[in-house]
């Protein structure tokens, strides 16, 4: 798959040791071999910034947030502060390695129409009754799971990047790619400006 | 008065989208009840044609809670067409797949979907009986249930590469070895997950102590159960034998998976897409018996490891005569099972052929045919594919756990409509109970045909016309 690339690496690289059973090293749940496992974090002065791409990268532009990541991970490196974690889908126990985040991103993929092509919102966590899929939860849900569970309610985001082909296969259609290094870029502007 | 007819309609908290209809006779009595499956899936059909080897890929894809089920009766069956005895590494590796499969589900069901109706009480604000309402009134079990939970979907991703749908079991053995790094990652997990269960166990126990009066009659019948043994009579979850006994427990059969069309049918209504396996022997629908927990330990005659056969000693001593059909009962035996399924991986990590590197065997297809049968989390599951000569798919038979507690929940379901619609007037409470009736067999239907949480309820009061008498709602 292709990078985005020419975005300069400015973050000591500094692994974070892992949780008793989390896996480091395991590789992504998407399948992106470039992109890290559970735990990987970064030195980030002023609290956990996790960023969790999410989305099936066997269903080509699906894998925009996985993709991301995984580019992120790449141009950020590695250590503590920053937490990059990919998934296939949003689990309930997704929320007990979340429970340090001071800010979450999440970011994936959207069949709306964007103008401009991608948009990055606030997101606020649910607190009524989840109607969710024991295997597949909506960000908001998770995100009141996390406050009700741990009483961790972080400043949370949603980034959605417009797809145009979620058929069967892997690699992300052209203009999503291009969408992608453009989140890319600026996610990893703001995160480095927030230390 | 006229024949009236009740729908609820979906039920929740069930891993698929169900509905009950309840049939009211001219006096307004109870005459029976219908679990309707209205999810159509086709797997049985869409395979046609396909290759063998992939079977393991594509019916994992049935569900998403219970992929590794699917996957390892599927290579099960693909085992048995090769005709070949897999390496004992692979065999090995399977079995911890299941038992990470059986933690993560187990604690799931109990820690998510049932410990709401028990914790929190059957006529608590639907709005609060949810995982939600758990967390905040017992924030412990709702944390460590979460934990359990993700610790059987480590297991699954060391072996598999990740936690839902993961590539790992396919015919002659499996994909990957384990290294020595995961095993001792894995072990490290053990110490929190016993004590986790046992406190998902106290909270069970002192439940039931409480509330004997309600387990005694709740969804209480006598039927046959069916599970899995070893040649010691032990049950056994990833092979062995299927052993079928009556509601005393005298054995009534037990045969090779390879032999279960002679002993189970399948019968077809027409108002559901899930199909009604029963035991031929004694007809349709006479032939009812139940599979999962509390059958799996019923049909056994013990237990393989020691803290959850002491367990299972305390269970007998309680589920005797009047109490043993009791449903709430597979609640406890769940738990029991997930005690089980804790000691089995860690016995299978400290095995040392654990990290062997001989994990598969190839060889061209040798039958035409080929039964995979394992207890999924769930229970018996059974996958039996029929191949050409080069091996692809002529035909696929899959009777799923929930198919095989088809005929239970339909009986379950009617007694606690019995209980709750007196002259035809429906007592508060009745749709909370009809559905924690069925969430006892933790039915999965999308295997037997995908949605959990809080959905809209609706009572619908029927004349024998059609003509909707009246309407009860929960938005």
């Amino acid at each position: 798959m292709m990078n985005c690339g020419g975005i300069e690496n400015t973050i000591i690289r500094d692994r974070k040791a892992g949780e008793a059973f989390s896996s480091p090293g395991q590789g992504a749940e998407g399948g992106l071999s470039s992109a890290p496992g559970d735990g990987a974090a970064l030195d980030k002065p002023g609290g956990l910034c996790c960023i969790v791409g999410f989305g099936n990268a066997r269903r080509r532009d699906d894998g925009l947030g996985p993709h991301v990541v995984g580019e992120l991970s790449q141009v950020l490196g590695t250590g503590v502060g920053l937490q990059f974690i990919v998934r296939e889908q949003l689990e309930p126990d997704l929320a007990e390695d979340l429970r340090e985040a001071d800010e979450i991103i999440m970011v994936d993929a959207t069949v709306e129409r964007l103008p401009d092509g991608w948009r990055k919102s606030p997101l606020k966590p649910r607190l009524d009754a989840p109607p969710y899929l024991t295997h597949s939860l909506k960000p908001e849900y998770l995100l009141g799971l996390l406050g009700w569970l741990y009483d961790r309610w972080p400043a949370s985001w949603l980034v959605s990047i417009q797809g145009e082909d979620f058929g069967m296969g892997t690699g992300l259609s052209p203009v999503a790619q291009r969408r992608a290094c453009q989140v890319v870029a600026d996610l990893a502007k703001s995160v480095s400006k927030e230390d | 008065m006229a024949p009236r007819k009740i729908t609820i309609d979906p039920i929740t908290r069930l891993e698929g989208h169900g509905k009950v209809t309840i049939n009211l006779d001219d006096k307004g009595e109870v005459s029976d009840a219908q679990f309707h499956i209205t999810q159509f899936r086709g797997f049985e059909v869409f395979c046609q044609g396909r290759p063998y080897e992939e079977m393991s890929i594509i019916t994992q894809r049935i569900c998403g809670i219970c992929p590794v089920s699917h996957q390892l009766a599927s290579a099960k069956a693909g085992d048995a067409i090769l005709g070949l005895a897999i390496p004992e590494t692979a065999r090995l590796l399977r079995e911890l797949l299941h038992m990470g499969q059986y933690i993560q589900s187990h604690a799931l069901h109990f820690f998510y979907l049932a410990s709401p109706d028990l914790l929190l009480g059957w006529d608590a604000d639907p709005a609060i009986r949810n995982v939600v309402g758990v967390a905040t009134k017992f924030p412990e079990a709702a944390v460590k249930g979460i934990r359990l939970r993700k610790f059987g979907q480590e297991i699954i991703k060391a072996l598999g590469g990740k936690k839902v749908h993961p590539a790992f079991s396919v015919p002659g053995g499996v994909t990957n070895a384990l290294s020595a790094n995961d095993r001792d990652r894995l072990l490290t997990g053990f110490k929190e997950a016993h004590e986790t269960c046992q406190l998902g166990l106290d909270l069970l126990k002192g439940w039931v102590s409480q509330h004997m009066d309600e387990v005694k009659v709740f969804a209480n019948f006598s039927s046959m159960y069916a599970g899995l043994v070893d040649a010691k009579g032990r049950m056994n979850l990833y092979d062995g034998e299927l052993r079928i006994v009556d509601a005393q427990g005298q054995k009534k059969a037990q045969f090779a998976p390879a032999s279960y069309l002679e002993f189970i049918g399948e019968h077809v209504e027409p108002w559901s897409y899930m199909k009604f396996p029963f035991y031929k022997p004694a007809g349709y629908p006479d032939g009812l018996y139940r599979v999962g927990p509390l059958a799996r330990l019923y049909a056994a005659d013990g237990l393989s490891t020691p803290k959850a056969s002491a367990e299972l000693q305390e269970l007998r001593k309680l589920a005797k005569n009047d109490l043993k059909g009791g449903s709430l009962l597979y609640h406890y035996a769940r738990l029991i099972e997930e005690l089980y399924a804790l000691e089995r991986a860690e016995a299978l990590l400290k095995d040392e052929r654990i990290c062997g590197t001989e994990i598969k065997v190839s060889a061209p297809p040798a039958n035409r045919q080929g039964v995979g049968m394992i207890e999924a989390p769930r229970g018996t599951l059974i996958h039996h594919y029929w191949v050409d000569e080069h091996g692809a798919m002529e035909k696929a038979n899959l009777i799923v756990a929930t198919g095989h507690n088809n005929l239970a929940m339909n009986r379950a379901v009617t007694l606690v409509a019995k209980e709750y619609i007196k002259g035809g007037k429906v007592a508060e409470g009745l749709l909370n109970r009809v559905e924690g009736a069925i969430r006892c067999y933790d039915p999965c239907l999308s295997c037997a045909t995908h949605a959990l949480g809080q959905m809209p309820l609706r009572i619908q009061i029927t004349s024998s016309g059609g003509h909707v008498l009246d309407e009860l709602r929960r938005d």
